[in-house]
């Protein structure tokens, strides 16, 4: 653990990533707020959430169908808030004072360009925009985009700050036209999903690409950078779902289908539990050393991880960029695909096939998608036991991490 | 106090994930069923119905001359007891997406009374196929009485989720062997249950003509009468009428036109893409 210790201490010593830490405690409250109600919304008011879809919700409450689209946009609306206000306040914390209004202006107005301008483009229906843009429950994807953009806006700012409207109009400009550059060009199948777009090809390897796909995901969630660059959709698109699907609806079992082990079979059921890098095991880890304490990071963050919305612990302990986080985020995600890979190939484990909503807790994944297999229950809490076991050494150390920043922050206060 | 309020705790988060995973569980199966009904099922039997005083045999030249110069269809023969019991006689070959399947009755007798009772007995052998093969869409031809016994078992018995496809009648009389318009009290029950017939379905209904009136058994009137029953309700209704050699009634379901009709219509098979576009199986080239 020395050369983790002394790779964080290396990296906390930059400046700037004392005001992205900084920044993000600031939001602290309304990043919990806005998880919490991107939940809600999410697993009960959503058509297709989990709670409304067991309980019938839509069907047994009354007036739930004419709240949804409120409480859809209201979500969006506080989701919408946390981004920008950290664009805002991370570009403040980086730039002269002199500077600080039109440098966030610039940093806030390129941030909307960036995130609106693609769905704009694409006809996306206005109502599913919150759900395009991936700002009900993960506000995490646009956090990379706005580390970046505050980064050269600020550089941008503190050099020719005098020539502030021009830089205003130039990075707006360019960030617009970039992104129209970037729809036009770039075809629309290998933005979210390479692994869909090569699975033909990338068919008879499938358990090393899984592996490696999880693998590159999980390291564009550490960055912040998901969303429109993805090495795999985990929704469950592909051909080899469909045809999955297809198979065990004629036939009605699951023992032969055409492709046991692909992408959503895998990663999405056992290697999603909370969130990508298995999130709900941080949660537990987080708990169960913290539970002592008034306020544990884990208190706000077990009911979003529950339903696999995983952004309050990754922005708050924090997980994302944080160097002590990168080896248990993506080891536990690979071992939780090479446990179901492994049964699954010696047929101790039914495929996952039958579609389940996006917020079934994760360790309910694998036995609701084999419709009610004991032993799809047994892997999925399994999966979550060992990613705690490999989860519990770091989060030892990023809560002793967090844990004196606190007290320094009220010595310093 | 601490250690009841964490016992309690502990009790609240299993009992909050049993309940999870329960009704989770129930309504994935819930969910599973209902995918199951909506997919088409790879397997969509051919059944196959006598008339009155036939037995399971009734269709062996059909079937072998439907058969012929092609992977033949596997046959499985279903015979329907007094007492509600089935017995069985050939097989179904795994992988024959379009089997035939007879069902016959021990009392096959005439009359509207039998014929009611052999749409029932018809609907026990049909759930119990259901059950045993999982397929959810179906096509029938039914000879004589057999017609009718579809026909009433389409609308009283059906199940809501399967897919009847096609329904060809041989020489089935509607109106029983009345030669007046004057309707039986089985055409008028057709009738009054006929909104129960599925939007859906394709309907032929072919009459032999032996002489101007009909086929030596069963007139032409009354095979005629069906359009009372099926037109404007199902998806589409075509009277067709067989003349010629072997039109007598007991010899069409072995006339070479009706059995081209039945692989035309029923089978989809040997039929140029022309002749599929004429009867609106393919669409038309723009």
């Amino acid at each position: 653990m020395h050369w983790v210790m002394t790779v964080n201490r290396w990296w906390l010593a930059h400046r700037t990533v004392q005001q992205l830490y900084a920044a993000l405690r600031q939001l602290q409250t309304l990043l919990y707020g806005a998880a919490g109600l991107a939940t809600v919304n999410l697993t009960i008011f959503a058509k297709h959430g989990f709670l409304n879809q067991i309980f019938s919700l839509s069907t047994t409450i009354p007036f739930l169908k004419l709240l949804a689209p409120f409480i859809a946009q209201l979500s969006f609306l506080l989701n919408l808030a946390v981004l920008l206000g950290f664009t805002g306040l991370f570009t403040a914390r980086l730039v002269r004072p002199q500077f600080r209004v039109p440098a966030c202006s610039s940093a806030i107005v390129a941030l909307v360009l960036l995130r609106f301008t693609e769905p704009v483009m694409l006809d996306v229906d206005v109502l599913q925009l919150p759900r395009f843009l991936n700002l009900e429950g993960q506000v995490l994807p646009s956090f990379g985009g706005a580390i970046i953009l505050g980064l050269i806006t600020s550089w941008l700012f503190n050099r020719w700050g005098r020539y502030a409207t021009a830089l205003l109009l130039g990075e707006v400009g360019l960030v617009f036209g970039g992104t129209i550059l970037w729809v036009l060009l770039v075809p629309d199948w290998s933005r979210g999903d390479l692994y869909g777009a090569l699975w033909p090809i990338l068919g008879r390897h499938a358990p090393l690409w899984i592996v490696v796909c999880v693998m590159v995901n999980c390291f564009l969630n550490l960055i912040g950078m998901t969303g429109t660059i993805g090495a795999g959709n985990y929704n469950g698109g592909s051909v080899a779902v469909h045809q999955n699907l297809s198979y065990a609806l004629t036939t009605h079992h699951l023992t032969r289908v055409p492709w046991p082990i692909n992408l959503h079979a895998i990663a999405t059921t056992y290697a999603n539990t909370g969130g990508p890098g298995m999130l709900l095991a941080t949660v537990l880890a987080v708990w169960l050393l913290t539970r002592h304490q008034a306020q544990s990071p884990a208190r706000a963050s077990w009911w979003p991880a529950l339903f696999n919305v995983g952004a309050p612990l990754t922005l708050t302990l924090p997980i994302m960029l944080n160097p002590i986080m990168v080896v248990p985020f993506v080891t536990s995600s690979v071992v939780a695909c090479l446990i179901p890979i492994g049964l699954t190939s010696v047929r101790w484990l039914p495929p996952s096939v039958y579609p389940v909503p996006a917020t079934t807790p994760g360790f309910l994944r694998g036995f609701l998608a084999t419709n009610g297999n004991l032993v799809a229950l047994f892997v999925g809490c399994l999966t979550v036991v060992v990613a705690v076991a490999i989860y519990w050494p770091f989060v030892k150390l990023a809560v002793q991490q967090l844990e004196d920043k606190n007290e320094h922050d009220e010595t310093m206060g | 106090m601490s250690m009841m309020k964490r016992w309690a705790k502990w009790t609240g988060s299993v009992a909050v994930v049993i309940c999870l995973a329960t009704f989770g569980a129930v309504w994935q199966k819930r969910q599973v069923k209902t995918l199951r009904h909506e997919v088409p099922s790879t397997i969509a039997p051919v059944f196959l119905v006598p008339g009155s005083s036939a037995g399971q045999n009734r269709f062996d030249p059909l079937i072998r001359r439907l058969n012929r110069g092609r992977q033949p269809h596997s046959v499985l023969k279903v015979k329907v007891g007094k007492n509600d019991h089935l017995t069985y006689t050939g097989r179904i070959r795994k992988g024959d997406r379009h089997p035939f399947i007879v069902v016959a009755f021990s009392n096959n007798r005439d009359g509207y009374a039998n014929i009611k009772q052999q749409a029932r007995w018809f609907s026990i052998a049909f759930r119990a196929l259901m059950k045993l093969y999982h397929f959810n869409h179906f096509s029938a031809v039914g000879h004589s009485n057999g017609g009718i016994v579809l026909t009433l078992f389409l609308e009283r018995y059906l199940p809501a989720h399967v897919t009847a496809e096609r329904l060809l009648t041989i020489a089935s009389p509607y109106n029983l062997e009345r030669r007046t318009a004057k309707k039986t009290q089985m055409l008028k029950d057709l009738i009054r249950e006929r909104k129960q017939l599925p939007t859906t379905l394709k309907v032929y209904s072919i009459a032999g003509t032996q002489n101007y009136s009909g086929d030596g058994t069963v007139p032409f009137m009354s095979v005629d009468s069906g359009k009372y029953v099926f037109q404007n309700q199902v998806a589409s209704y075509t009277e067709i009428v067989v003349t010629g050699v072997a039109t007598n009634h007991h010899q069409l379901p072995q006339n070479r036109q009706i059995i081209n009709l039945i692989n035309q219509y029923v089978l989809h098979e040997n039929i140029s893409d022309t002749v599929k576009r004429q009867n609106k199986l393919l669409p038309r080239i723009k």
